[in-house]
C-alpha cells in the first residue's frame, strides 16, 4: 500500500501545473495578499487599517476561517470548486492521458482508487493547514508591524482550546474532502474525461450545497411537507451539524418549514461515513467493471 | 493445460455496443501459444489485434469465451498477469514526469519497485541519458522504448507487445527486432507480438496467426505458411493471349501485367514450357518466385473467413 501511495504522490505532486493552479495558489495567494496589505499600510494612515478590515483580529478565528471554504454553506458552494477540480483532474486525467491501461492486473484497481483518494485529500489538507498557518502568522506579524491589536493572548488554555477546535474543524474538512473526492471519482469514472468529470463533479457538489433550497422548492411545488426533512441526510447538513455540536454542544436546528430533524453527533458521523463509503464504493465498482479502451 | 502453454484463447469474443450499433471486434478466437515462442499476431488496421490484446490482459471483458495465461483464466485469476509485461497500443505516460519517474510510478503501482532494475532497463533501451527529461519531450520512438522498459519492470515470463516498432526509424526497428529476439532466446521470455508489418513478423516470429475482421483466418509456423501455397511459376511468352489459352487448359493462370502466373508447382515448369513450345508460342522467361508473407497475408485477408492451421495441431476448417 505504501508503494502505491508513493506512486500516487509522485504522479500528483509532480504535476506542477495542476498543483500550482488549484492547490498552492491558496497559500501563495494568501501570503501575497498579507504582504501587499502590510506594505500598503506604510502608504497612509487609512491603508494602515487594511489588515484589520481583512482579518478578524483574532488569530484563532483567522486560522479556523480558512477551513470554512470547504465545510460550511454558503462558502462551500464555491470554496469546494478548487479542491474538487483538483481531484477530478487527478482521477479523470488517467483516462485522458491513457495511463489506466498500464495498470495490470484488474484487481489492483480498488487499491489504486483508494490510494489516489488518500493522496489527493492529503495534498488539499496540507494546503489548507499551510494556508491557515500563513494566515495566522502573517496577520499576526502584519498587525504587530502596524501596532494594531491582534489576539487572543497566548496561553496554555487558549492553545489547548484552539487545537481542540482546529482538530475538530480539520475532521469536518476531511469529511468534506472525502465526499468531494467521492464526487470527483464517480464523475471521472462515469464521464471518462477531465471536462466531463469537472462538470459532473461541480453539479453533484452544487446539488449538495443547494439541497435545502431545492427541497424547499419541491416541498412547495408538490405540497409534501415531509420533503424538507430529507435535508438531514445530505453531506452539507451533517457537516454543519457536526460543527454545531463541536462549537455549541447541540444539534443544528434549522428554522425552515417542515424541518424537524434533530441529529446527534454520532448520527451525523454515521451518515457522512455512509456517504463516503457509498460514493467511493460506487466509483470502485464502476471502475472495476469498466473496459479500459483508451 | 500445462505451463508449456503460455496463452490459450477459447472462443474469445468481444462485441462493443448493443443492438443495431453493436460491433463485433473479435469473434470466437481460438489460439494456443507455447512457452518460449515468439508468436506473431498479424492483421490489417482494425482487424481486432488490439482488442484481443486488451482481452488478454483483462483491460476489457469478453462478451463470450475466455483467455488463459499459464492455464489461468485472466478474469478469474488476474494475479497471473503479474507474470506478464505488456505494451498495449501506443506507450502512454505522464508527460510531465521524466522517464525515470514514470518507470518508478509503474514499478511502485505494480508493487515491484527496484531502483537498480530501473537504471538497468533505462540503459538497456538506450534511454539512460534521457531519463531526466520530461516524457512530453520524447519522440514516439523514445516513448515506445520506455514502454518496453516499463513492460520489463517485473521480469515477465510473457511479453505482450502491440505494434512495438510503431514510430521507430528503420535503425530503431532493427534494434527492436534484435531486442525481441534476444528476449526470447537469451531470457527465455515468450513473446506475443502484434504487428501489421509483415517483414517484421517474418523476421522475428516462429509462429503466426493472421486476424481479419475479428476472426483468425490463418495460423501456423511461418515457414509452413510460406510453403503452403506453392511457389509461383511466372512466365513471359508471346503472344500472351495464346499462351494464356493454352495454359488455362491445365492450370489456373492469373495475369500480372506481362507475366502469366501459373498455378503449377516449380517441378512442373518443364511441362509448362513444353506445352507452350509445342503450340508455337515463344517463351521469353520462366522464373520461380517464392511467395512472400506479404502476398500470403493479402491472400489470407482477402479470402474471407477460413480458419486453417498448418504445422500445428488443428484440423482444417472451411467456412
Amino acid at each position: 500500500m505504501f508503494s502505491l501511495l508513493r506512486a500516487e504522490w509522485i504522479k500528483t505532486a509532480k504535476n506542477h501545473l495542476l498543483t500550482s493552479f488549484l492547490i498552492w495558489i491558496l497559500p501563495v495567494g494568501f501570503a501575497s495578499l498579507i504582504i501587499i496589505f502590510t506594505i500598503m499600510g506604510y502608504v497612509s494612515e487609512t491603508m494602515r487599517q487594511i489588515p484589520s478590515a481583512f482579518s478578524t483580529g483574532l488569530w484563532t478565528s483567522d486560522m479556523l476561517g480558512i477551513w470554512a471554504v470547504v465545510i460550511s454553506f454558503p462558502g462551500n458552494l464555491f470554496g469546494r470548486m478548487m479542491p474538487l477540480a483538483f481531484m477530478a483532474v487527478g482521477f479523470a486525467g488517467e483516462y485522458q492521458w491513457g495511463t489506466w491501461k498500464n495498470i495490470l492486473p484488474r484487481n489492483r484497481r480498488p487499491l489504486l482508487i483508494a490510494s489516489k483518494l488518500v493522496v489527493l485529500i492529503t495534498i488539499v489538507m496540507l494546503s489548507l493547514v499551510l494556508t491557515s498557518l500563513i494566515v495566522g502568522v502573517g496577520w499576526s506579524v502584519s498587525h504587530h508591524i502596524h501596532d494594531l491589536p491582534y489576539g487572543p493572548e497566548w496561553s496554555g488554555e487558549v492553545l489547548v482550546e484552539f487545537l481542540k477546535l482546529y482538530a475538530q474543524t480539520m475532521l469536518i474538512g476531511l469529511f468534506s474532502l472525502m465526499i468531494l473526492g467521492g464526487f470527483a471519482a464517480l464523475s471521472a469514472m462515469v464521464t471518462r474525461s477531465i471536462l466531463g468529470g469537472l462538470l459532473l463533479g461541480f453539479f453533484f457538489s452544487v446539488i449538495d450545497a443547494m439541497s435545502l433550497g431545492a427541497l424547499l422548492f419541491l416541498r412547495n411545488l408538490l405540497q409534501v411537507p415531509a420533503l424538507t426533512n430529507l435535508y438531514q441526510y445530505t453531506p452539507t447538513y451533517n457537516m454543519d451539524n457536526l460543527r454545531h455540536w463541536f462549537i455549541h454542544g447541540s444539534a443544528n436546528t434549522i428554522v425552515v418549514p417542515g424541518f424537524t430533524a434533530v441529529l446527534g453527533m454520532g448520527d451525523s458521523f454515521a451518515i457522512l461515513i455512509m456517504w463516503v463509503i457509498g460514493l467511493v464504493g460506487l466509483a470502485i465498482i464502476i471502475f472495476q467493471r469498466q473496459d479500459i479502451t483508451s | 493445460m500445462s505451463e508449456k502453454t503460455a496463452i490459450r484463447l477459447e472462443n474469445l469474443s468481444k462485441t462493443f455496443g448493443r443492438g443495431e450499433k453493436a460491433v463485433q471486434a473479435v469473434v470466437n478466437l481460438n489460439l494456443e501459444i507455447q512457452t518460449g515462442q515468439i508468436f506473431g499476431f498479424l492483421g490489417p488496421n482494425g482487424a481486432g489485434k488490439t482488442t484481443t490484446i486488451r482481452l488478454l490482459v483483462d483491460l476489457i471483458r469478453p462478451t463470450k469465451g475466455a483467455a488463459f495465461i499459464y492455464g489461468q483464466d485472466v478474469r478469474r485469476n488476474p494475479g497471473v498477469l503479474r507474470r506478464v509485461g505488456a505494451l498495449v497500443e501506443d506507450a502512454t505516460f505522464y508527460g510531465y514526469l521524466n522517464g525515470r519517474d514514470n518507470l518508478e510510478v509503474l514499478a511502485r503501482t505494480a508493487g515491484n519497485y527496484r531502483p537498480k532494475r530501473i537504471e538497468a532497463l533505462l540503459e538497456q533501451v538506450g534511454l539512460a541519458g534521457e531519463a531526466n527529461r520530461r516524457v512530453s519531450s520524447y519522440s514516439t520512438g523514445m516513448k515506445q522504448r520506455l514502454g518496453i522498459a516499463g513492460a520489463l519492470l517485473g521480469d515477465p515470463e510473457l511479453m505482450i507487445l502491440d505494434e512495438p516498432t510503431n514510430g521507430l526509424d528503420p535503425g530503431g526497428r532493427q534494434e527492436m527486432r534484435a531486442f525481441i529476439r534476444g528476449l526470447a532466446k537469451q531470457a527465455g521470455v515468450t513473446v506475443f507480438l502484434s504487428s501489421h508489418l509483415l517483414h517484421e513478423v517474418e523476421q522475428v516470429c516462429d509462429r503466426v496467426a493472421i486476424i481479419n475482421h475479428g476472426k483468425i483466418v490463418r495460423e501456423g509456423v511461418v515457414s509452413d505458411l510460406l510453403a503452403e501455397g506453392q511457389a509461383q511459376l511466372r512466365v513471359q511468352a508471346s503472344p500472351q493471349e495464346s499462351a494464356l489459352q493454352v495454359l488455362q487448359e491445365t492450370w489456373e493462370v492469373p495475369i500480372d501485367g506481362e507475366w502469366l502466373i501459373v498455378s503449377a508447382p516449380p517441378e512442373e515448369g518443364h511441362l509448362v514450357v513444353a506445352r507452350l513450345v509445342t503450340n508455337d508460342i515463344h517463351v521469353h522467361q520462366v522464373i520461380v518466385r517464392k511467395r512472400t508473407l506479404e502476398e500470403y497475408f493479402i491472400d489470407a485477408t482477402q479470402e474471407g473467413v477460413i480458419t486453417k492451421s498448418i504445422g500445428g495441431n488443428k484440423e482444417d476448417t472451411h467456412v
